[in-house]
Protein backbone atom coordinates (compact mmCIF):
# COMPACT_ATOMS: atom_id res chain seq x y z
CA UNK A 1 0.00 0.00 0.00
CA UNK A 2 3.25 2.30 0.99
CA UNK A 3 4.73 1.74 -2.63
CA UNK A 4 1.09 2.38 -4.17
CA UNK A 5 1.12 5.59 -2.04
CA UNK A 6 4.83 6.59 -3.11
CA UNK A 7 4.05 5.78 -6.92
CA UNK A 8 1.00 8.24 -6.74
CA UNK A 9 2.72 11.35 -5.30
CA UNK A 10 5.61 11.07 -7.77
CA UNK A 11 2.40 11.09 -10.62
CA UNK A 12 1.04 13.71 -8.55
CA UNK A 13 3.82 15.79 -8.65
CA UNK A 14 5.55 15.53 -12.12
CA UNK A 15 2.26 16.61 -13.24
CA UNK A 16 2.21 19.80 -11.58
CA UNK A 17 5.53 20.37 -12.50
CA UNK A 18 4.05 19.16 -16.88
CA UNK A 19 0.59 21.27 -16.06
CA UNK A 20 3.38 24.58 -14.79
CA UNK A 21 5.40 24.20 -17.38
CA UNK A 22 2.78 24.27 -19.47
CA UNK A 23 0.90 26.94 -18.37
CA UNK A 24 3.73 29.09 -18.61
CA UNK A 25 4.44 28.24 -21.95
CA UNK A 26 1.59 29.29 -23.28
CA UNK A 27 1.64 32.31 -21.04
CA UNK A 28 4.66 33.44 -22.89
CA UNK A 29 3.42 32.42 -25.93
CA UNK A 30 0.60 34.96 -25.73
CA UNK A 31 2.83 37.74 -24.22
CA UNK A 32 4.67 37.29 -27.82
CA UNK A 33 1.50 37.47 -29.77
CA UNK A 34 0.42 40.42 -28.23
CA UNK A 35 3.99 42.23 -28.65
CA UNK A 36 4.01 41.04 -31.87
CA UNK A 37 0.74 42.39 -32.68
CA UNK A 38 1.52 45.36 -30.85
CA UNK A 39 5.01 46.10 -32.95
CA UNK A 40 3.30 45.01 -36.35
CA UNK A 41 0.55 47.58 -35.89
CA UNK A 42 3.28 50.31 -34.72
CA UNK A 43 5.00 49.85 -37.81
CA UNK A 44 2.31 50.30 -39.83
CA UNK A 45 1.24 53.22 -37.81
CA UNK A 46 4.95 54.60 -38.60
CA UNK A 47 3.72 55.39 -42.22
CA UNK A 48 5.86 58.73 -42.61
CA UNK A 49 3.81 62.02 -43.22
CA UNK A 50 5.34 63.66 -46.45
CA UNK A 51 5.48 67.08 -45.64
CA UNK A 52 5.84 68.50 -49.05
CA UNK A 53 3.20 69.62 -50.84
CA UNK A 54 4.84 68.95 -54.21
CA UNK A 55 3.41 72.54 -55.85
CA UNK A 56 6.96 73.71 -56.42
CA UNK A 57 6.77 72.03 -59.74
CA UNK A 58 2.65 73.10 -59.95
CA UNK A 59 4.10 77.12 -59.81
CA UNK A 60 6.55 76.30 -62.37
CA UNK A 61 4.21 74.43 -64.82
CA UNK A 62 1.81 76.76 -64.66
CA UNK A 63 4.17 79.66 -65.45
CA UNK A 64 5.15 77.39 -68.57
CA UNK A 65 2.02 77.02 -70.19
CA UNK A 66 0.43 80.43 -68.93
CA UNK A 67 3.31 82.86 -70.22
CA UNK A 68 2.50 81.34 -74.00
CA UNK B 1 -10.51 5.65 4.74
CA UNK B 2 -7.72 4.56 2.71
CA UNK B 3 -10.04 4.18 0.20
CA UNK B 4 -10.97 7.24 0.45
CA UNK B 5 -7.41 8.91 0.04
CA UNK B 6 -6.91 6.89 -2.66
CA UNK B 7 -9.82 8.02 -5.01
CA UNK B 8 -8.52 11.61 -3.57
CA UNK B 9 -5.48 11.51 -5.02
CA UNK B 10 -6.77 10.12 -7.93
CA UNK B 11 -8.78 12.59 -8.48
CA UNK B 12 -5.89 15.33 -8.00
CA UNK B 13 -3.87 13.42 -10.84
CA UNK B 14 -6.49 13.77 -13.52
CA UNK B 15 -7.36 16.79 -12.77
CA UNK B 16 -3.26 17.77 -13.42
CA UNK B 17 -3.85 16.28 -16.79
CA UNK B 18 -6.31 18.03 -17.91
CA UNK B 19 -4.95 21.27 -16.76
CA UNK B 20 -1.52 20.16 -18.08
CA UNK B 21 -3.39 19.42 -21.43
CA UNK B 22 -5.53 22.09 -21.62
CA UNK B 23 -4.39 24.97 -19.96
CA UNK B 24 -5.68 28.64 -18.98
CA UNK B 25 -7.91 30.44 -21.50
CA UNK B 26 -6.12 32.64 -23.93
CA UNK B 27 -7.97 35.96 -23.01
CA UNK B 28 -4.71 37.67 -24.35
CA UNK B 29 -4.94 36.74 -27.20
CA UNK B 30 -8.86 37.47 -27.96
CA UNK B 31 -8.26 40.93 -26.84
CA UNK B 32 -5.80 41.26 -29.45
CA UNK B 33 -8.02 39.82 -32.48
CA UNK B 34 -10.90 42.41 -31.41
CA UNK B 35 -8.78 45.13 -31.57
CA UNK B 36 -7.12 44.43 -34.58
CA UNK B 37 -11.07 44.08 -36.58
CA UNK B 38 -11.65 47.53 -34.88
CA UNK B 39 -8.80 48.86 -36.70
CA UNK B 40 -9.04 46.88 -40.18
CA UNK B 41 -13.20 47.69 -40.28
CA UNK B 42 -13.77 50.50 -42.35
CA UNK B 43 -16.04 53.23 -40.81
CA UNK B 44 -19.92 52.98 -41.72
CA UNK B 45 -21.10 56.14 -42.22
CA UNK B 46 -25.15 56.04 -41.62
CA UNK B 47 -25.56 59.94 -43.23
CA UNK B 48 -24.67 57.71 -46.71
CA UNK B 49 -27.63 58.51 -48.77
CA UNK B 50 -29.36 56.62 -51.98
CA UNK B 51 -27.66 56.69 -54.96
CA UNK B 52 -28.56 59.10 -57.24
CA UNK B 53 -27.17 59.36 -60.63
CA UNK B 54 -24.82 56.48 -59.99
CA UNK B 55 -22.69 59.13 -57.30
CA UNK B 56 -23.27 58.63 -53.73
CA UNK B 57 -22.98 61.22 -50.89
CA UNK B 58 -24.27 63.87 -53.53
CA UNK B 59 -28.04 64.62 -52.24
CA UNK B 60 -26.40 66.49 -48.75
CA UNK B 61 -26.86 69.42 -48.70
CA UNK B 62 -23.52 71.21 -47.61
CA UNK B 63 -19.98 70.40 -48.88
CA UNK B 64 -18.70 69.54 -45.70
CA UNK B 65 -21.45 66.96 -44.99
CA UNK B 66 -21.20 65.56 -48.67
CA UNK B 67 -16.84 65.25 -48.13
CA UNK B 68 -17.73 63.74 -44.20
CA UNK B 69 -19.89 61.00 -46.15
CA UNK B 70 -17.03 60.57 -49.18
CA UNK B 71 -14.43 59.85 -46.78
CA UNK B 72 -16.63 56.81 -45.03
CA UNK B 73 -16.93 55.28 -47.86
CA UNK B 74 -15.90 51.69 -48.82
CA UNK B 75 -13.90 52.23 -51.59
CA UNK B 76 -13.69 55.74 -52.80
CA UNK B 77 -13.89 56.02 -56.36
CA UNK B 78 -15.30 57.85 -59.43
CA UNK B 79 -18.41 55.80 -59.33
CA UNK B 80 -18.92 56.14 -55.44
CA UNK B 81 -19.31 60.08 -55.43
CA UNK B 82 -19.16 63.05 -58.04
CA UNK B 83 -16.29 64.96 -57.57
CA UNK B 84 -17.08 68.28 -56.08
CA UNK B 85 -14.98 70.14 -58.62
CA UNK B 86 -17.00 68.33 -61.27
CA UNK B 87 -20.27 69.97 -59.50
CA UNK B 88 -20.69 73.38 -60.85
CA UNK B 89 -20.10 72.26 -64.40
CA UNK B 90 -22.33 70.94 -67.01
CA UNK B 91 -22.71 68.67 -69.99
CA UNK B 92 -19.16 68.19 -71.46
CA UNK B 93 -17.18 69.75 -69.21
CA UNK B 94 -18.60 67.74 -66.18
CA UNK B 95 -17.75 64.95 -68.40
CA UNK B 96 -14.59 65.62 -68.67
CA UNK B 97 -14.05 66.72 -65.20
CA UNK B 98 -15.00 62.75 -64.14
CA UNK B 99 -12.97 61.44 -66.66
CA UNK B 100 -9.69 63.32 -65.10
CA UNK B 101 -10.54 61.58 -61.76
CA UNK B 102 -11.52 58.19 -62.99
CA UNK B 103 -8.10 58.35 -64.88
CA UNK B 104 -5.75 59.55 -62.07
CA UNK B 105 -7.75 57.57 -59.54
CA UNK B 106 -5.63 54.43 -60.25
CA UNK B 107 -2.12 56.82 -59.33
CA UNK B 108 -3.54 56.64 -55.42
CA UNK B 109 -2.66 53.00 -54.83
CA UNK B 110 1.43 54.37 -55.93
CA UNK B 111 2.80 54.91 -51.93
CA UNK B 112 5.48 56.95 -53.39
CA UNK B 113 5.43 60.96 -54.19
CA UNK B 114 6.67 60.38 -57.15
CA UNK B 115 5.80 57.37 -58.78
CA UNK B 116 1.87 58.83 -57.90
CA UNK B 117 2.50 62.34 -60.06
CA UNK B 118 4.61 59.96 -63.28
CA UNK B 119 1.25 58.01 -63.21
CA UNK B 120 -0.96 61.37 -63.23
CA UNK B 121 0.83 62.17 -65.76
CA UNK B 122 0.81 59.47 -67.94
CA UNK B 123 -3.08 59.55 -67.15
CA UNK B 124 -3.33 63.21 -68.41
CA UNK B 125 -0.50 62.09 -71.27
CA UNK B 126 1.77 64.76 -70.01
CA UNK B 127 5.13 64.17 -70.24
CA UNK B 128 7.80 67.49 -70.31
CA UNK B 129 5.11 70.87 -70.02
CA UNK B 130 8.29 72.83 -70.56
CA UNK B 131 8.86 70.23 -74.26
CA UNK B 132 5.41 70.19 -74.81
CA UNK B 133 4.98 73.92 -74.61
CA UNK B 134 7.94 74.36 -77.05
CA UNK B 135 6.41 71.97 -79.50
CA UNK B 136 3.32 73.74 -79.69
CA UNK B 137 5.08 77.11 -80.06
CA UNK B 138 6.17 76.06 -83.49
CA UNK B 139 3.16 75.36 -84.57
CA UNK B 140 1.08 77.79 -86.77
CA UNK B 141 -1.94 79.46 -86.54
CA UNK B 142 -5.52 77.54 -85.46
CA UNK B 143 -3.19 74.17 -84.97
CA UNK B 144 -0.94 76.68 -82.61
CA UNK B 145 -4.05 77.84 -80.15
CA UNK B 146 -5.52 74.36 -80.54
CA UNK B 147 -1.76 72.32 -79.08
CA UNK B 148 -1.66 75.50 -76.60
CA UNK B 149 -4.90 75.11 -74.98
CA UNK B 150 -5.02 71.51 -74.75
CA UNK B 151 -1.56 71.68 -72.94
CA UNK B 152 -2.96 74.22 -70.36
CA UNK B 153 -6.27 71.89 -69.95
CA UNK B 154 -3.83 68.89 -69.42
CA UNK B 155 -1.23 71.03 -67.23
CA UNK B 156 -4.16 72.21 -65.21
CA UNK B 157 -5.55 69.13 -64.25
CA UNK B 158 -2.10 68.05 -62.88
CA UNK B 159 -2.04 70.85 -60.87
CA UNK B 160 -5.68 70.38 -59.30
CA UNK B 161 -4.05 66.15 -58.85
CA UNK B 162 -1.50 67.80 -56.89
CA UNK B 163 -4.41 69.44 -55.03
CA UNK B 164 -6.46 66.02 -54.78
CA UNK B 165 -3.36 64.48 -53.99
CA UNK B 166 -3.26 67.00 -50.46
CA UNK B 167 -6.53 65.77 -50.10
CA UNK B 168 -6.24 61.96 -50.20
CA UNK B 169 -2.53 62.63 -47.81
CA UNK B 170 -4.76 64.50 -45.24
CA UNK B 171 -7.52 61.61 -45.51
CA UNK B 172 -4.63 58.55 -44.83
CA UNK B 173 -3.55 60.46 -41.72
CA UNK B 174 -7.96 59.86 -40.25
CA UNK B 175 -6.03 56.35 -39.46
CA UNK B 176 -3.22 57.86 -37.32
CA UNK B 177 -5.84 59.74 -35.09
CA UNK B 178 -6.17 62.92 -36.99
CA UNK B 179 -9.69 64.40 -36.19
CA UNK B 180 -12.45 63.89 -38.93
CA UNK B 181 -13.37 67.27 -38.32
CA UNK B 182 -10.22 68.79 -39.06
CA UNK B 183 -9.82 66.35 -42.33
CA UNK B 184 -12.86 67.25 -43.86
CA UNK B 185 -12.45 71.41 -43.07
CA UNK B 186 -9.10 71.06 -45.06
CA UNK B 187 -10.56 69.23 -48.04
CA UNK B 188 -13.57 71.07 -47.96
CA UNK B 189 -11.24 74.32 -48.11
CA UNK B 190 -8.87 72.70 -50.94
CA UNK B 191 -11.97 71.74 -53.17
CA UNK B 192 -13.13 75.68 -52.69
CA UNK B 193 -9.81 76.30 -54.00
CA UNK B 194 -10.56 73.99 -57.03
CA UNK B 195 -13.22 75.77 -58.02
CA UNK B 196 -11.76 78.45 -57.60
CA UNK B 197 -9.01 77.74 -59.83
CA UNK B 198 -11.23 76.90 -62.73
CA UNK B 199 -12.65 80.12 -62.22
CA UNK B 200 -9.96 82.33 -61.98
CA UNK B 201 -9.77 84.60 -65.27
CA UNK B 202 -5.47 85.32 -64.89
CA UNK B 203 -2.38 83.71 -64.26
CA UNK B 204 -2.15 85.40 -61.05
CA UNK B 205 -5.10 84.36 -60.27
CA UNK B 206 -4.10 80.54 -60.15
CA UNK B 207 -1.29 80.97 -59.08
CA UNK B 208 -3.13 82.79 -56.04
CA UNK B 209 -5.06 79.52 -55.69
CA UNK B 210 -1.70 77.32 -55.95
CA UNK B 211 -0.19 79.28 -53.00
CA UNK B 212 -3.53 79.32 -51.05
CA UNK B 213 -3.48 75.55 -51.16
CA UNK B 214 0.32 75.54 -49.96
CA UNK B 215 -1.26 77.52 -46.98
CA UNK B 216 -4.32 75.28 -46.14
CA UNK B 217 -1.67 72.18 -46.13
CA UNK B 218 0.94 74.05 -43.30
CA UNK B 219 -2.28 74.91 -41.52
CA UNK B 220 -3.68 71.67 -41.49
CA UNK B 221 -0.11 69.75 -40.72
CA UNK B 222 0.31 71.94 -37.70
CA UNK B 223 -3.31 71.79 -36.12
CA UNK B 224 -3.01 68.05 -37.12
CA UNK B 225 0.02 68.01 -35.18
CA UNK B 226 1.95 67.08 -37.49
CA UNK B 227 4.32 69.79 -38.04
CA UNK B 228 5.16 72.55 -35.17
Amino acid sequence: MRKLFALLAIILFLSLIVGCGSTDYKAQAQVNDTTTTVTQQAAENKMNVTIDDGLDSALQELDIVDSQ
Amino acid sequence: MKRGILIFVTILIFSGLVYAAVGPRSTVQTTTIETTLIIESPPITTSTPTTIMQFKCSTLGTLQERIRCRIGLKEENELNYLPEECKPLLGRKRVDCIKLYSATNKCFDIKDEDGKLNCARSAVNITDVRQEAANCKIKLGNEKDACMNNLKAKAYGLIKFRFYNLEYRAQQLKDKGVSEDLIVKFISDLELKKQSFNDAKSSAERKQMILDARQLWKDFLVNAGVKK
